[in-house]
């Protein structure tokens, strides 16, 4: 009896261990055909330049490479209301027209060139091309459409220029920033949690058939999730960077390698590794970090930065000089404080004329002065509500010459 | 031979296990269950202007019952622990109507904007209803 139990159990034991390797083998197959190979990218942190903000004897105001100015008032329309600066997280402009990522009001506004309202891409709402939370927008040159990244639940809006929902997928990560990579088919996204597919790493990315191919940089430890939304992905002069959060370093991106290209140092008041988060809030104006808007041309290094406030500086890349909106030399520096974008070949800030309003009025002499044309536009729309933005060229630099 | 063909059987059936709880379809719409009907909010957004910090600060959206069944309101889910939601009742009687108040903490400053989503016994379920203003000094 005992024995006609036990042997069919000895049988399939000698079966198991015949066909072993055979199920291995088939096991390893399933799985390579149900899941791609995710690489993990390379970091590299040799070579790169140091932005010393911090050094007061090179500090020169913002205004003194300014080239030319134009101001742009964002018509009044009821439909064309922006929330504040602040929340102002990206600019595009493609087809003669600029798209305006409201972060506040979860909105896309198209302006044309000399700020008239256009329409929305999108709306409020749960539908198809409709959403609750907004990240990011891209511009997809290749397809002359427009990529809306959105959360809660996460997916990914494809936009013509004009407004028509073409495409909308859903995303099994929950991003905050995606950019298209150089080549035009990849996009990087910058992951905010953790999941079996993006594990604990900040930035993804996928192939041209929306599969993750690559995932780099680990999450900073201690950063809860609201920090963590302080990177930022910033595609300049035809390259990508990034910005981990509260990270001073801002690293090209090559595929599926990123090298540290620039670095800030605000001295002593740089945060420390790994600071914790009471560390973080009790002594945050104590703290400076880059945070939301990197630029970089053959002659400038322009980005934004948190320091007790909004500040913005340039490097000069021949002479190292810093300039900064925060130098005193200059009052009309304050109207170069917010985040910034390349727009049209040119470079553009917004302005809260009306939060502004105070300092304008008091140095409208030297607005006069400086730029005429953006003092003739402040007099004569003195009812502007909404926000404004300034469109500004920077001086050429001569590399014949040496800059003082 | 019966043992092959019976363990052939075990990973066939355990693959397919595998395979139906990766693919099953996640199904969150509590609505389905219930029988369903119509209803129209009475505005998306409520832009409440400006408002002092620290103030008292709602938003009332109105829910009608333009359907023939009753209307269940099962769940308002703000978007954010800065917003409460109250629903004034659960249940709407056909061609009658629900208000669901959404209330903001004013302690920061500037613009903000707030939603929430209304989980109902309708085919466009969930609503978004949506509050901005800006709080002043």
């Amino acid at each position: 009896m005992g024995c006609s139990f036990v042997r069919p159990w000895l049988d399939l034991k000698h079966w198991f261990m015949k066909y072993l390797p055979i199920y291995f083998l088939l096991l390893s197959l399933l799985e390579s055909c149900g899941e791609r190979k995710i690489r993990e990218g390379l970091i590299e942190e040799t070579n790169f330049t140091q932005i010393q903000v911090d050094s007061p004897a090179a500090s020169e105001p913002i205004t003194a490479i300014i080239d030319s100015l134009e101001l742009i008032n964002l018509e009044d329309h009821e439909n064309a209301v922006l929330s504040e600066a602040a929340s102002i997280s990206r600019i595009l402009y493609f087809d003669k027209k600029l798209f305006v990522l409201d972060n506040r009001y979860m909105s896309i506004k198209v302006f044309d060139l000399h700020g008239k309202y256009l329409y929305a891409l999108g709306d409020l709402g749960i539908g198809r091309g409709e959403f609750t939370n907004i990240q990011d927008i891209v511009l997809d040159q290749k397809h002359a459409s427009i990529l809306a990244l959105c959360n809660t639940p996460s997916k990914l809006i494809t936009f013509s220029s004009t407004g028509e929902v073409l495409d909308e997928k859903s995303l099994p990560f929950f991003a905050s920033n995606v950019v298209i990579a150089s080549n035009g088919d990849k996009l990087y996204y910058v992951n905010q949690n953790n999941s079996p597919l993006s594990q604990h790493k900040n930035i993804l990315l996928t192939s041209p058939d929306d599969e993750l191919e690559s995932r780099l940089f680990d999450f900073p430890k201690n950063v809860n999730g609201m920090l963590r939304f302080t990177a930022g992905l910033y595609p300049s002069g035809g390259k990508i960077y990034f910005n981990p959060p509260l990270s001073n370093k801002f690293y090209e991106m090559a595929g599926d390698t990123a090298k540290a290209g620039f670095e800030v140092n605000f001295g002593s008041h740089n945060l420390p590794s790994n600071p914790s988060i009471t560390d973080l809030f009790g002594k945050q104006k104590s703290y400076s970090f880059p945070l939301n808007g990197f630029l970089c041309d053959d002659d400038y290094v322009g980005f934004s930065y948190f320091e007790s406030g909004y500040h913005t500086a340039f490097l000069n890349r021949h002479t190292h000089v810093i300039y900064k909106s925060s130098n005193v030399s200059d009052s009309l520096n304050k109207l170069f404080c917010n985040a910034m974008y390349e727009c049209a070949g040119k470079k553009v800030m917004i302005l809260d004329c009306k939060k502004l309003s105070p300092f304008i009025h008091r140095n409208l002499a030297a607005i006069k002065e400086s730029y005429p044309n953006v003092h003739q536009k402040l007099v004569t729309d003195t009812m502007h509500k909404n926000l404004s933005l300034l469109m500004f060229t920077t001086k050429k630099i001569r590399l014949n010459h040496t800059i003082p | 031979m019966k043992y092959t063909v019976f363990l052939a059987a075990v990973v066939f059936l355990v693959i397919s296990i595998i395979v139906y709880v990766r693919n099953r379809p996640i199904n969150n719409d509590a609505s389905e269950s219930k029988e369903l009907t119509s209803y129209m909010v009475s505005s998306k957004l409520i832009d409440v202007g400006e408002v002092k910090q620290r103030s008292k600060i709602e938003a009332r959206f109105t829910v009608y019952n333009t359907g023939s069944k009753q209307l269940l309101i099962s769940k308002v889910a703000p978007d954010c622990h800065c917003t409460v939601a109250d629903a004034e009742k659960a249940v709407v009687a056909p061609n009658d109507s629900a208000v669901i108040i959404l209330r903001y903490d004013s302690t920061r400053l500037g613009p903000f904007q707030s939603s929430a989503l209304i989980t109902l016994n309708a085919k466009s379920s969930p609503a978004l209803i949506v509050m901005r203003g800006n709080v002043i000094p």
